[in-house]
């Protein structure tokens, strides 16, 4: 092995994956090539650090965390729930409130729009004599 | 009580048992999330969120794995979003001055502290060299080598082939061993 091949094995070495003969050419290299023997030395040392079985412990109070955060974001929900609801109700109140407001409106123009008429109608009648009696005397008169 | 009368439990509403079970399962999910982020502070806030999110989402939960595994996928998943999120903060070097970040090992008394803070320095360039590899690569390389998992029960978690989970290892540990030996060299 030389020490292009070596670099190459290094992490197979330190696992265990290389077959015997190749494990056998790779420690000879590293007792004659102090080079290799360092790298050797400090990536071994790194990729041991993977080993240590460090376990660490929760925070105090971990449980009680997760439970509150879950209660507030359940009032939360509700809260938003309660919101889109009443959102939904106004905007169809407003909705009926609309139709009924335009056909309300419609109605009273209407209402006016021909009492208006009437109105106008009696008022010429009366300004101009333009009853219906009239009229017909008139016409008969101009016969 | 077994897991899955102990889920349905959950799903019916029942909160005590949801707590029984994040204490049952806290230091199990917090050390999954600090084999991602080497940070207790940080383990401790996505921990938190693993069971907010399992809580959330236990209806969808239908019993086909086992709880550890769907535990496992939202850690990682949790995990990773974190990693990605401070991406510019862990490639900064403020982050390996983080008291929180340095790894306590052989940090017993009698040990020399001259060797534990070397052994920092050396797990700070590992965990390093680990998270600049792909993000796939770096799940597959944590969950085997930091969680002791294998491969057929690293690809349960991922959803993917034993295969493709070992030629993720394997990738993984080849970029590992340039990293390391361009730091070294």
């Amino acid at each position: 092995m030389n020490c292009k091949e070596i670099n190459k094995s290094i992490i197979k070495f330190i696992e265990k994956e290389l077959l015997p003969e190749k494990e056998n050419e790779f420690e000879s290299h590293l007792k004659d090539c102090t080079k290799c023997a360092k790298l050797y030395s400090d990536i071994t040392a790194t990729y041991s650090t993977l080993d240590t079985g460090q376990e660490i412990e929760s925070k105090a109070f971990f449980t009680e965390s997760v439970m509150n955060k879950i209660e507030s974001a359940e009032e939360k929900t509700k809260e938003n729930i309660l919101d889109i609801t009443l959102d939904i109700a106004i905007s169809k109140f407003f909705k009926k409130f609309a139709y009924t407001g335009i056909a309300f409106i419609i109605a009273l123009i209407i209402l006016l729009y021909t009492t208006d008429n009437l109105f106008l109608f009696n008022n010429l009648a009366e300004e101009d004599d333009f009853s219906t009696d009239n009229i017909s005397s008139v016409i008969f008169e101009n016969f | 009580m077994d897991e899955l009368e102990l889920i349905q439990e959950i799903k019916n509403g029942n909160k005590n048992v949801f707590k029984d079970f994040v204490d049952a399962h806290k230091k199990f999910v917090l050390n999954i999330c600090y084999k991602f982020v080497n940070n207790i502070d940080d383990a401790n806030d996505i921990a938190q969120d693993v069971f907010i999110e399992a809580y959330r989402t236990i209806d969808k939960f239908r019993g086909d794995s086992k709880v550890t595994t769907w535990l496992y996928r939202i850690a990682t998943n949790r995990s990773l979003n974190f990693l990605r999120d401070n991406k510019k903060y862990f490639d900064s070097e403020s982050y390996s001055k983080d008291p929180g970040y340095i790894n306590n090992i052989s940090s017993d008394t009698n040990s020399n502290p001259e060797q534990n803070t070397l052994n920092n320095e050396r797990a700070d360039i590992l965990n390093k060299a680990i998270n600049s590899l792909p993000e796939s690569q770096k799940v597959a390389f944590i969950l085997n080598k930091k969680e002791d998992l294998s491969s057929a029960e690293i690809s349960k978690i991922l959803g993917l082939s034993v295969k493709a989970v070992e030629s993720l290892i394997i990738r993984a540990k080849k970029n590992l061993q340039k990293l390391l030996i361009n730091y070294y060299k």
